[in-house]
């Protein structure tokens, strides 16, 4: 999608990169976290650095801009035009910092300064380089503003980063980081702490930006998909190396590395919902164990070999050489990288979930108008009321999922908490096998807790770290009644159940990596033997090499155990995998609701056809003839909740496609939940419009 | 901001209500004021004991007495004292010394924090830091009352050296009708002492609220817009690092008239703390409650201050 | 554990002030001189006799350092315990019940924390006992000023724990409410706890001396270390060794104490943790 711009000085742009890194290392102490990475990036090209934790690509990007600690030991070559960087002083860095070289952040919440306006931080970068006047540097900031999209700049600009909402915090922040005019971009994960729909809103704005001021930008991300659809030039990092590197089709298409093969294998895509995923074994290494005698890969290859274990790979060149750009040719870090018969043979077949076994016809759950408000102070104190879930109805069977999405604020997860009482509910009822949850009290309401359990979303946060694995399991098996001498033998088998060996038993969780530790909360939700399990973003903290796994893990118990899942998630990819039937939240209440595939493919409401176009596809083929339909703004807050249909102020529907008279009834009306057919029902005036919307 | 300022008033002035009857209470039960009289040897006659109890208010029902008490407060009558003075205008003389001292050792304690605290924390375990964090610990543990006595002759063998009193070691000065300049020489020693006793746990403080600072988001997104280490620090760390300061000093107030209390009795000051250590070994019960009254109230308004002080300072408050 | 072993500073603190009990509690069994009996040396300077020297009544002043810290320690122990184990158990009922009873818990902090704690300490010590003062009563209401304060550290500790999710998940297991304060969120509180201890120590050694040295403390016949810098204060000049060391006593175990403390809280500093994010 974006093509060298030859504006400037051709002769130049072709020739100099604008930026070179030569064998790049990096030191914390012992810990060698950045282990010789080399790459260049001209003028006008995306760059994108793919990565999952550990792998070092926030390190080097770090590195580049001069913000690692002090003691940090960096050893190599970095130059910017010629000039080197490594060993600059922090002065003559200041002086490249934001006016040449500039960075974005992963977390907008937190890198704003909360106690001065985003305007005063914004002529602060202006004025950091250029001697401007203050109602200059102003006027120049109100500009900036509204090339990344900020409505009302004039006015917006003397707010205060609290009252901007995440993505509008991004928008700012790609405003200070082109307000130079910078040489080179760097955007580290801009996009992961944040919605889909607002990924594709900001991912434009760096867009935007980048053609604004045509600069290099360095796209720093976990997630294929936005590579796939945003990077000219991919380098794959693994243990602290570039792995792989290449044109992003020749990558995507030809990888000569097992790992990126295994990435790409093991990513679930909303358009092949049905092909199995193929895990990764194991997790990415630390980079503290890393020996340098080995390929970092080795232990989770599928082809891995005696020499992979002694020897660690250097980069090979395997596409066709480019004698002016020698870093852009193809190469790939594996011992095979040459023998395509090796590493471009097959990847294991996964066991096949038998699909729908154990599904039965029995309601397991079934929630009718679940109501959840609750009192909220505001900073000064005030209380306001606010209603996260209002009037949520489903039912789920035997064996089923029910794949509950929507934006992070949509109340999904308020709704979640409500179903286990995690969270008493304001009004509703939740029946489990018939038996009504929400009037349960004491012995009845502990009974009963055992047959809906729940699987959180940080791993490192639900597990209790002073207790061994033996002991988390245990108690639950005591408050299912198991004697104490049945219980170490339970907690063998519920451990081999979801993957892991019974010596793990009395570890602690600190001991285990992330996804084990997710298989282990897994372990404790099954110990009572429950009906129904809610997941709760269950894989969202996971590498993504990682998620795979537990995905199919889940699959397999389900079709065991014949358990029913409500799986909460953002994202849809993940969803779309294993649900059964879909439903869509927004703004506390259920949009959408129908099979899976029936929504996916011709969604009735625009929000999920937004939604769904939002999703970048790990394909760059596919990713780049796709085009999202960018919904404007972001989901207003449950205390001011729009008149008539809440989706108004952000639908396309709405927006392009209404005369006056039918406006009013979307101002007017709020849309109830009504069947467009046998398996599915939309809270939409005119569904029959969504297949209208254009992608913009 | 408005809204929230009254919220802040509304919950501190019950507060203060609250505070006076539990202290009348708390003083009321836990000792005989007339013990003193009964003990003596030869006992004075009963009558006299109890015409003195009449005059105290003693005779009458607790909660009669502290009705009685509460609303001669607001005529601004505090109560006899045994000791035979007029508590209001003893008060009133009182605080001027003790509050002159209080308030220069918070200045100058709290400057000290901030430049110690913020240099230790940029320096974060490098040599300077491990020297500096060494010292405040020692502070840390260092008794007032020792210092006191330890400065107070250090000063006068200084005195004695250099010919003239430059350093007074003993009273506050106002009876010597000491002012201005003058006044230096008798506050110095006890602002000192207060200053050490207290500058060392806010320096921490500082400190550990600086390192936060360092490393959050918006640090690295100042240092990414082309500012040095330094000036990141100054546009963009103090502020956030010292708001939460703010409060911390409100909340100290009650260890630093501890500290006051202390060295103004070891360079013999007619202060607070005087008024204190008499009222109480005299069973003056009127006087101790007049004091702590003064500095419930000093503390309550202190620390609804410092709320609003930090509601200026922060924009997520004030917007709100 | 582990970690606070390989600090040299709180290691050497740790051994310092074990050392420095056995002085206390063990010294007096077996030196020869009490501190409630004269000897014949009178305003002796440090000598082999007499490692600290003597008073101008004859007392042994190192026998009498040996009392006033087995005082002192005693309260500033006891205290630390008492407080820490009231101010726990009140901080984690506020912080995990949250609502009403924290409300009222939190109330009644504030009135307690309004008045300046040293002139309370002095108005209950001498309006309830006079001059006979013991011990136990100076720790009995040292504690009681003090607990509030380790109530409300202990309950931002137990506030934020409670929302994590191995609480919510114990909670979606039927765990009741005493079983999850007493099994997950005291254990893990218990860092908090610690250094509460320690610091408490340092401050109540501090305050029991100062209390002391104004004459609202441990009364003669007694001493502690706060009563050995007051009566010996005139003789800083002529008799310093009876200044010099009941004081640097107080410093010596208050300076362990903020050492061991601070090896606590670096040991359990997450930000120190093994865990990193890329």
């Amino acid at each position: 999608m974006t093509t060298l711009a030859p504006t400037l000085d051709a002769a130049s742009t072709m020739s100099s990169p604008l930026l070179e890194v030569r064998d790049l290392h990096v030191r914390f102490g012992a810990v060698h976290a950045v282990r010789g990475v080399s790459f260049d990036v001209r003028r006008g090209e995306v760059l994108g650095i793919v990565g999952e934790s550990g792998s070092g690509k926030s390190v080097t990007s770090n590195a580049i801009m001069g913000l690692l600690p002090d003691r940090t030991l960096i050893e190599g070559s970095i130059t910017f035009e010629g000039q080197e960087l490594v060993g600059l002083s922090d002065g003559a860095m200041s002086r490249l910092r934001g006016a040449r070289l500039s960075m974005v952040f992963q977390d907008p919440m937190s890198s704003l300064n909360p106690v001065l306006t985003v305007g005063a931080q914004l002529i602060e970068a202006i004025r950091i380089h250029r001697p401007l006047s203050k109602a200059h540097a102003r006027a120049e900031a109100v500009a900036l503003l509204e090339v990344v999209g900020i409505p009302d700049a004039q006015q917006r600009i003397d707010q205060y980063p609290h009252e901007f909402s995440g993505g509008m915090r991004q928008r700012a922040v790609i405003a200070i980081a082109m307000a130079n005019r910078p040489d080179v971009i760097i955007a580290d994960e801009p996009t992961t702490a944040l919605d889909v729909t607002v990924q594709a809103q900001v991912l434009e704005a760096l867009d935007q930006a980048r053609k604004h001021v045509n600069a290099a930008l360095i796209l720093v991300t976990h997630d294929m998909g936005v590579i796939a659809g945003h990077a000219d030039r991919v380098l794959v990092m693994y243990g602290g190396r570039v792995v792989e590197r290449g044109d992003v089709d020749e990558v995507f298409e030809r990888s000569r590395m097992p790992y990126t093969r295994g990435l790409l294998a093991s990513i679930p895509r909303i358009d092949q919902r049905d092909a199995p995923l193929r895990p990764i074994p194991g997790a990415p290494p630390s980079p503290a164990t890393l020996t340098g005698r080995s390929c970092p890969f080795a232990a989770r290859c599928a082809f891995a070999q005696d020499v992979c274990t002694s020897v660690e790979p250097a980069l090979l060149d395997v596409g066709a050489e480019d004698e002016a750009r020698p870093l852009a040719t193809h190469a790939a870090a594996c011992h095979f990288a040459r023998h395509p018969e090796i590493v471009r043979a097959d990847l294991p077949t996964v066991p096949e979930v038998p699909a729908g076994g154990g599904r039965g016809s029995e309601v397991l759950l079934a929630v009718v108008d679940l109501v959840q408000r609750y009192e909220a102070k505001d900073r000064a104190g005030r209380r306001r009321s606010v209603v996260a879930v209002d009037g949520v109805s489903f039912t789920i069977r035997a064996g089923e999922t029910l794949g509950l999405v929507g934006e992070s604020g949509c109340g999904k997860s308020s709704a979640a908490r409500a179903v286990t009482r995690l969270q008493e509910m304001t009004g509703g009822t939740v029946h489990v096998r018939g038996r009504d949850l929400a009037a349960a009290r004491g012995r009845e309401l502990t009974s009963m807790r055992r047959q809906i359990q729940m699987v959180f979303q940080d791993p490192f946060s639900s597990l209790d770290p002073r207790m061994s694995v033996a002991a988390v399991i245990g108690e639950a098996l005591a408050l299912a009644g198991v004697p104490r001498r049945a219980r170490a033998e339970r907690v063998a088998q519920l451990l081999r159940d979801v993957g892991l060996s019974e010596e793990m038993a009395e570890r602690y969780p600190h001991e285990f990596s992330g996804g084990q530790r997710q298989r282990i909360g897994i372990a404790r939700a099954l110990a009572t033997d429950p009906d129904v399990v809610v997941l709760d973003e269950p894989v969202s903290a996971l590498d993504v090499s990682v998620q795979a796994g537990v995905v199919n893990l889940l699959a397999r118990l389900q079709a065991e155990r014949g358990l029913g899942y409500l799986f909460v998630a953002h994202d849809l990819a993940v969803v779309a995998h294993i649900s059964d039937r879909i439903a869509v939240m927004y703004l506390g209440r259920i949009v959408e609701i129908g099979g899976r595939d029936e929504v996916f493919d011709d969604p009735a409401h625009p929000y999920t056809k937004a939604l769904l176009s939002a999703i970048p596809i790990p394909d760059p083929k596919v990713e780049r003839s796709r085009q999202a339909i960018t919904l404007r703004g972001d989901m207003p807050s449950p205390s001011d909740r729009p008149s008539g249909c809440a989706f108004r102020s952000r639908c396309p529907v709405f927006a392009s496609l209404l005369d006056d008279e039918r406006r009013k009834r979307c101002e007017r009306d709020d849309p109830e939940l009504e069947p467009t057919s046998t398996s599915r029902d939309v809270a939409c005036h005119f569904p029959n419009l969504t297949r209208e919307v254009q992608h913009a | 901001m408005l809204r929230f300022a009254i919220r802040r008033f509304a919950i501190a002035a019950p507060m203060l209500f609250i505070a006076s009857f539990v202290m009348f209470m708390m003083v009321a039960f836990s000792g005989d004021p007339m013990s003193r009289y009964r003990s003596m040897d030869p006992p004075p006659p009963p009558e006299a004991i109890a015409s003195i109890e009449r005059q105290l208010g003693l005779d009458q029902p607790v909660l009669v007495r502290y009705w009685n008490w509460l609303t001669g407060i607001f005529r601004g009558d505090f109560g006899a004292s045994v000791a035979n003075v007029d508590i209001g205008a003893e008060l009133g003389a009182r605080m001027l010394v003790s509050f002159r001292l209080i308030v220069l050792a918070v200045l100058i304690a709290a400057v000290v924090a901030i430049v110690v605290g913020v240099i230790s924390a940029m320096r974060q375990s490098g040599a300077i830091d491990n020297v500096v964090s060494t010292l405040v610990f020692i502070a840390l543990a260092l008794p007032v009352f020792w210092v006191g006595v330890l400065l107070k002759y250090a000063a006068i063998e200084f005195n004695e050296a250099a010919g003239t009193t430059v350093f007074y070691t003993v009273g506050d000065g106002t009876s010597s009708g000491a002012a201005g300049l003058e006044l230096v020489g008798f506050l110095a020693l006890p602002t000192i002492v207060l200053v050490i006793n207290q500058f060392a746990s806010w320096s921490r403080y500082v400190r550990s609220s600086m390192i936060e600072v360092l490393s959050a988001d918006y640090m690295r997104l100042a240092r990414a817009k082309g500012l040095t280490k330094g000036r990141a620090v100054v546009r963009h760390g103090l502020r956030n690092a010292l708001m939460p300061f703010v409060t911390i000093v409100a909340l100290d107030f009650s260890a630093l008239v501890g500290g006051a209390i202390v060295s103004e009795s070891i360079f013999q000051w007619r202060g607070m703390g005087d008024l204190l250590l008499n009222g109480i070994r005299n069973l003056d019960v009127h006087v101790v409650m007049a004091w702590l009254l003064v500095f419930a109230t000093a503390t309550i308004v202190l620390n609804l201050l410092a709320d609003l002080v930090y509601g200026v300072l922060d924009p997520r408050i004030r917007t709100a | 554990m582990r970690r606070f072993l390989r600090n040299p500073t709180s290691l050497i603190a740790l051994v310092v002030f074990v050392l420095v009990l056995l002085f206390a509690f063990v010294g007096p069994q077996l030196w020869i001189y009490r501190y409630d009996v004269y000897t014949d040396d009178i305003s002796q300077p440090p000598s082999l006799a007499h490692p600290f020297g003597t008073d101008s009544t004859g007392y042994d002043t190192m026998a009498q350092i040996m009392r006033g810290t087995q005082r002192s320690v005693l309260i500033a122990l006891v205290v630390a315990i008492a407080a820490t184990v009231v101010g726990s158990i009140v901080g984690a009922i506020a912080g995990y019940f949250r609502g009403l009873a924290d409300a009222a818990i939190m109330r009644v902090i504030d009135v307690i924390l309004v008045f300046p704690s040293i002139a309370v300490a002095a108005v209950l010590a001498y309006l309830s006992m006079g001059t006979e003062t013991s011990w136990t009563t100076i720790a009995a209401v040292l504690a009681f000023l003090a607990w509030p304060i380790v109530a409300r550290v202990v309950r931002a500790t137990v506030m934020s724990l409670a929302t994590s999710e191995y609480v919510l998940a114990a909670r979606g297991l039927g765990v009741s409410h005493l079983g999850i304060i007493v099994r997950h969120l005291i254990p893990n509180a218990m860092g908090t706890i610690t250094v509460a201890v320690t610091v408490l120590t340092a401050t109540a050694i501090l305050s029991e001396t100062a209390l002391s040295y104004l004459g609202f403390g441990v009364q003669a016949p007694d001493t502690s270390l706060g009563l050995l810098v007051s009566t010996s204060q005139s003789a800083v000049m002529t008799r310093p060794w009876l200044f010099y060391f009941p004081g640097l006593f107080i410093v010596l175990i208050a300076l362990c104490a903020s050492f061991i403390g601070d090896g606590v809280r670096h040991a359990l500093d997450p930000r120190q943790s093994t865990r990193r994010s890329a």
